[in-house]
């Protein structure tokens, strides 16, 4: 097997490692979204496996919690968990993230003993960086620590946060690397997600370690540069469904602002030397790379921009899951910042996540890529 | 201009101090306008913000939501709602803190008359972290208008209160940052307006809010009786005088008079119908534009509104130090709302709790598709089926009657109060 397709197994198949790690005795935890200091759940000596939803599987039992008026994918995630598909995980961590994860977190602590729910820790994580939010978040940061501990049996000391920190910025930083690859089109989008996404669900080291091989493998240029070169937005993108569909269409995604993407691993925990390894990391988290739940708005436009703008995309795809809020009041402005930055955009709103109406997709996705393709000089 | 065929219901009430509610709201807004013109500060701030604040320093303070409602029940929500989608605003975001006002400002249309004359225009806003949507919109709100805009920041408890209404269990941290937040509110405004704030004048402020409520509160125990001496239409039309013009000396002389008014109803047996066989009960913010809804089952089914549950407030503010007046507002501020801050549970604890104490025969629960933080029925059904309270689920916007048809929920509540048996023997 090559060390792709060891990648790409592992992104297909979630609970493959996750299965093996509960059978050799090893403890996980389960996790929300990318403001979740992960590094907390490493240090621990536990493996942080990201919950993500299952397109295949129909949304049965979260409906007597969540109204159907909610984020499906928050509403996918929840189902599963209540019908036990993580049923090896130790402990549930949910960030202040949106809404939508706040109503999971308090249906969570409803659901949790009429299914047999493990331990479950809300991070109230703030909106915006100032000097009360940092000291508030540090001491949520302490409370997680103290709520893992107990999990564990054992302490988390500041040097097993640094050592961790130093782990996951080893990481973060390769897959930069990847990244790179995939604006330089050596490889596609769909390929490079697989890439990314695989260390959601295997111990970083070991995602590291294969990161390592797949770097050092040969990457001819391997896209055409016909393809329409486009950068994706929007709604969390946690399978291959509608990107692979992007590309089918004569796009290639060469970048995005996903917190599959390049958001989780973007910013590097910075450990400065006045401050202990948990206020660098409440730090981290309050600053990192801007999602639409960020306020002041501005922030997350100028990274928007910022990003569009390096990645030399031609386009821009907006995706927006149906019910998704916190995300579609910046469409307009992030819209209008193309418009004067004179690059197209295609819009794909009130999307349901399981599969649906791909036809149409591909025909829109089709028709945007080759206007681009036809005012090309 | 949009279609606007479709018209609301006015309602019918019963207390001759809600005229005097909306003639004052009337008279606020005048003074709005000509404090406008004279270049004095003025304030629009989202609801949970301390209002008291700006009594206490003679800001006239105005609420985004508060004219969003007023519009709807001038019929002219579909219309704003409209002209804010054809900027791109997508249809199932929030319109009652959002587009409604958000295409109000956005419109330039002279023909279109709003109430009163219009908001009168801002010169610094407050938005709140409430849910995902506030931030957002009073940034747009603010780019609007060009004025500065303080944003305020919350926090959420991690466990659930036993008895929220009476002890809200606040973690000591949670209410150290709602306090570094109210009192960075405060800067903000002295350096914004070059008013200081007087601690003896917020103090009685936070007296005067303190005093509404109590008058409040009891207000909701009269509204125990049998027959229902007021129906959620009464209640609804005086909403504002706690929200926003708490801390003011009218308010606590005008909910005196609400409460003395049904008082005496409840003395001499004056119900909102007399023969009253059903009660029911509204979960969620009412139809704005048609409260005369809420009137619609008397005649027919003998169904009284007789309670509802939206815009409470617990019976712990109440019992907080007002000595320290801006640490009251720090508690206050710290889990206000927390049933529209995604917390069915405790919703849940509170609906339960004054159906059973004000004899509900049926509650109706509302579903607002662009009001997804509010809409958490599920949970609140459950537990109402628990306590043998029968519930239904309907969908009702609060301001836009596009997504409201009239005939089909009447239809389905009509059937649902045929279901029902009288609790209150």
């Amino acid at each position: 097997m090559t060390t792709f397709e060891t990648l790409q197994k592992h992104y297909s198949e979630h609970h493959l490692f996750a299965r093996d790690w509960k059978n050799k005795g090893g403890k996980i935890v389960g996790y929300f979204c990318t403001n979740t200091p992960v590094e907390f759940i490493h240090a621990a000596g536990m493996l942080p496996l990201r919950i993500v939803a299952d397109p295949e599987e129909e949304i049965t039992l979260a409906d007597t919690y969540m109204e159907n008026i909610c984020c499906p994918f928050v509403r996918s995630c929840f189902d599963l968990l209540i019908k036990r598909k993580f049923d090896y995980l130790d402990a549930i961590v949910l960030p202040r993230s949106c809404d939508a994860l706040v109503k999971a977190y308090y249906c969570l602590l409803d659901a949790a003993s009429s299914y047999d729910l493990p331990p479950i820790f809300f991070v109230d994580v703030p909106r915006r960086f100032g000097q009360g939010q940092v000291r508030y978040l540090v001491d949520e940061f302490n409370e997680l620590k103290q709520f893992l501990e107990a999990i564990v049996g054992g302490n988390i000391s500041d040097e097993n946060l640094i050592e961790s920190i130093d782990v996951f910025n080893q990481n973060r930083a390769l897959l930069q690397e990847v990244d790179n690859l995939r604006r330089g089109l050596y490889i596609s989008g769909t390929e490079a997600y697989q890439v990314i996404g695989a260390g959601f669900w295997i111990p970083r080291e070991i995602h590291t370690q294969l990161i390592q091989q797949y770097l050092a493998d040969e990457h001819e240029t391997k896209i055409s540069p016909e393809r329409v070169k486009v950068f994706l937005t929007g709604s969390v993108q946690d399978n291959l469904n509608f990107i692979s569909l992007v590309e089918d269409s004569g796009a290639v995604v060469v970048s995005d602002d996903l917190c599959m993407g390049t958001r989780c691993y973007a910013d590097p925990v910075q450990l400065k030397s006045l401050l202990n390894p948990i206020e660098s990391l409440a730090e981290r988290y309050l600053s990192k790379s801007p999602c639409a739940r960020v306020i002041p708005t501005q922030l997350r436009i100028d990274y928007f921009k910022r990003m569009v703008s390096e990645s030399g995309a031609e386009g821009v795809i907006f995706y927006f899951l149906k019910w998704c809020d916190v995300i579609g009041w910046d469409y307009p402005r992030m819209q209008a910042e193309l418009e004067k930055m004179g690059i197209d955009a295609i819009l794909f709103e009130g999307q349901e996540y399981q599969p649906a109406a791909a036809q149409r997709q591909r025909i829109r996705l089709e028709t945007f890529v080759e206007s681009i393709q036809e005012r090309r000089p | 201009m949009a279609n606007t065929s479709k018209r609301g219901e006015i309602s019918k009430k019963l207390l001759a101090c809600t005229k005097e509610a909306t003639d004052f709201q009337r008279e606020y807004y005048r003074k709005g306008h000509e404090a406008a013109q004279r270049g004095e500060p003025i304030a629009c701030l989202q609801p949970e913000f301390p209002f008291e604040v700006m009594h206490a320093m003679d800001i006239m303070a105005f609420s985004f939501i508060n004219f969003s409602a007023l519009l709807a029940a001038k019929q002219l929500s579909h219309y704003y709602i409209e002209v804010c989608e054809s900027k791109g605003y997508f249809h199932d975001l929030c319109r009652y803190c959002g587009k409604n006002v958000l295409g109000y400002l956005f419109d330039t249309n002279p023909e279109i008359r709003p109430p009163y004359g219009g908001l009168p225009k801002p010169t610094f806003l407050g938005t709140a972290g409430m849910d995902d949507p506030l931030p957002k919109i009073g940034e747009i709100q603010a780019d609007i208008l060009k004025i500065p805009k303080f944003q305020i920041e919350r926090t959420y408890p991690k466990a659930i209160a036993k008895d929220w209404w009476v002890d809200p269990e606040i973690d000591p941290r949670r209410f150290n940052h709602a306090l570094g937040e109210i009192k960075r509110f405060i800067y903000f405004v002295e350096e914004h307006t070059g008013r200081g704030l007087s601690e003896s004048r917020l103090r009685q402020a936070v007296r005067n809010s303190v005093e509404v409520l109590k008058y409040w509160h009891k207000v909701d125990d009269l509204r125990r009786a049998v027959p229902a001496p007021i129906s959620c239409a009464d209640y609804f039309a005086n909403i504002p005088t706690w929200w926003f013009y708490r801390g003011t000396e009218w308010a606590v002389e005008h909910y005196r008079k609400v409460h003395d008014e049904v008082k005496e109803r409840v003395d001499n047996g004056v119900g909102v119908i007399k023969d009253e066989k059903i009660r029911l009960m509204w979960d969620g913010f009412p139809p704005w534009f048609s409260l005369g809804f809420f009137n619609a089952f008397e005649e027919k089914y003998s169904a009284v509104f007789a309670y509802e549950f939206s815009y409470h407030l617990p019976l712990y503010y109440e019992n907080i130090d007002l000595e320290k007046p801006v640490e009251w507002l720090a508690y206050v501020y710290s889990d206000m709302f927390p049933f529209a801050i995604g917390i069915p549970q405790l919703r849940a604890q509170m609906v339960r709790r004054e159906a059973l104490e004000h004899k509900i025969d049926g509650v109706i629960l509302t579903r607002a598709e662009s009001c997804k933080q509010f809409t958490s029925y599920m949970i609140v059904k459950r537990t109402l089926e628990e306590a043998g309270i029968p519930s239904i689920i309907i969908d009702a916007d609060m301001v836009d009657i596009r997504d409201f048809d009239d005939v089909r929920v009447k239809a389905e509540i009509g059937n649902f109060i045929e279901t029902l048996t009288p609790r209150r023997k």
